[in-house]
């Protein structure tokens, strides 16, 4: 009779607004918990209830950034209104072992289509762009082994409990939203708030640095006006200094840690793992996010590694076409005043939401 | 005294396996569960 009580608990709470309501921490501002409140976010995508079977984005901060939701979902229905909505499960910090984790929930909601989207530099699998983080750890499932790493007997035994059940599976997520229902959280951000409308818009650069920097927005506002006033590559790395100097110690980092691409290497293994799952599913997409266009003018290649891109988006290519995928080569599609930093494009400002709902019709169409 | 005597009433085997349910729901939940603090710097 007890297991039946904790089986009723387990429903109650797993398939129920207990759960998958919207809540405050989702949206916190604190640096620590933005990963697993994005996580969060992907799999209520994934497990609440919905009415049609969406369009999925899976990646990072890359497509959270440069194609949220209702700027794609708007750009779609001006072109096939009738197309199910898309939902982006990106994640900040997500690499392709977390990919892989979350594509093995994707078959829950039967997408129309996939759309696998990856940056060259998440191919490394180093200290800067890790495989896997957080999201992994929290998504694990599945009776396979991870197709990268030898998991420990209590990771397997973890995502063995994960798998049969939902209540074991989801308990991080159910404190947090109890929690959040019992004390909501003060510490909201603004734009992870707007970006949850339907209605979301950035009107300007100024309303977005203002959004997502608060009372620094004025001074990075400046630092970006010089850098649209002499388009150089050092003006943009001063403006980038003043908007996040960790990111420019990313970049920097990354091309330190960044060698010829090995085929057989673990990012490739996981972009395989990840097709090989979502490819006999249904209709899948891989898209190369823009890189910035600026890098050609880093010729000291301080922040990029001449060659890298090329070798591997070949070696990308070469494993879509194993799986029979399409791959939107997207590096090239957008101008260097499009982009945020060296890896993001501008929300909205950048009007990449059009060019990817237009490629995702034609991937639809064919 | 009779052994159906010692017998515990339906109420209080209903009260016993909620007590025992709601304390394995209460260790799942708020027992030890994955770190999740992580901090991106890319933006």
């Amino acid at each position: 009779m007890a297991a039946c009580f904790v089986a009723f608990a387990g429903r109650g709470i797993t398939t129920t607004h207990v759960l998958w309501r919207e809540t405050t921490f989702e949206h916190t501002r604190d640096i620590t918990r933005v990963a697993f409140a994005q996580t969060y976010q992907a799999a209520r995508a994934i497990y609440a209830p919905r009415a049609a079977t969406p369009i999925v984005l899976l990646g990072n901060s890359r497509i959270w950034l440069g194609a949220p939701a209702p700027l794609v979902n708007a750009a779609l229905a001006t072109r096939r209104p009738d197309e199910p909505a898309a939902v982006n499960l990106g994640i900040f910090g997500a690499g392709l072992g977390d990919l892989e984790a979350l594509s093995r929930h994707v078959g829950r909601v039967d997408p129309s289509l996939a759309v696998l989207t990856l940056g060259t530099s998440d191919l490394l699998g180093s200290t800067s762009t890790p495989l896997s983080g957080v999201p992994a750890r929290l998504l694990r499932i599945g009776w396979d082994g991870e197709p990268v790493g030898d998991a420990s007997l209590a990771d397997r035994l973890d995502r063995w409990l994960r798998t049969l059940w939902p209540l074991y599976r989801f308990r991080e997520f159910a404190r947090a939203a109890i929690d959040d229902r019992l004390v909501p959280s003060a510490d909201v951000s603004p734009l992870s708030r707007r970006l949850s409308s339907p209605a979301f818009h950035i009107a300007s650069t100024r309303d977005l640095f203002e959004t997502a920097y608060g009372a620094r927005g004025g001074e990075i506002e400046a630092a970006y006006e010089r850098w649209r006033g002499h388009p150089t590559l050092a003006s943009f790395v001063a403006y980038v200094e003043t908007l996040n100097p960790s990111h420019l110690e990313l970049v920097r980092q990354r091309v330190r840690e960044s060698g010829p691409v090995d085929p057989e290497g673990p990012g490739l293994r996981l972009v395989d793992a990840i097709l090989a799952r979502l490819a006999p599913a249904g209709r899948t997409v891989v898209v190369l996010m823009p890189e910035n266009p600026i890098l050609a003018e880093d010729t000291r290649q301080e922040f990029h590694r001449a060659g890298y891109s090329d070798e591997a988006a070949a070696e990308v290519l070469a494993a879509a076409r194993a799986h029979d995928v399409p791959l939107l080569d997207a590096r090239a599609w957008m101008p260097a005043r499009a982009f945020l930093d060296f890896d993001h494009l501008l929300p909205d400002l950048s009007g990449f939401q059009e060019r990817l709902a237009e490629e995702i019709v034609h991937v639809l169409d064919d | 005294m009779s052994s159906t005597t010692d017998r515990p009433s339906a109420a209080a085997i209903v009260v016993r396996a909620a007590f025992y349910a709601l304390a394995v729901v209460g260790l799942v939940l708020y027992g030890p569960g994955v770190d999740y603090t992580f901090i991106y710097q890319g933006f």
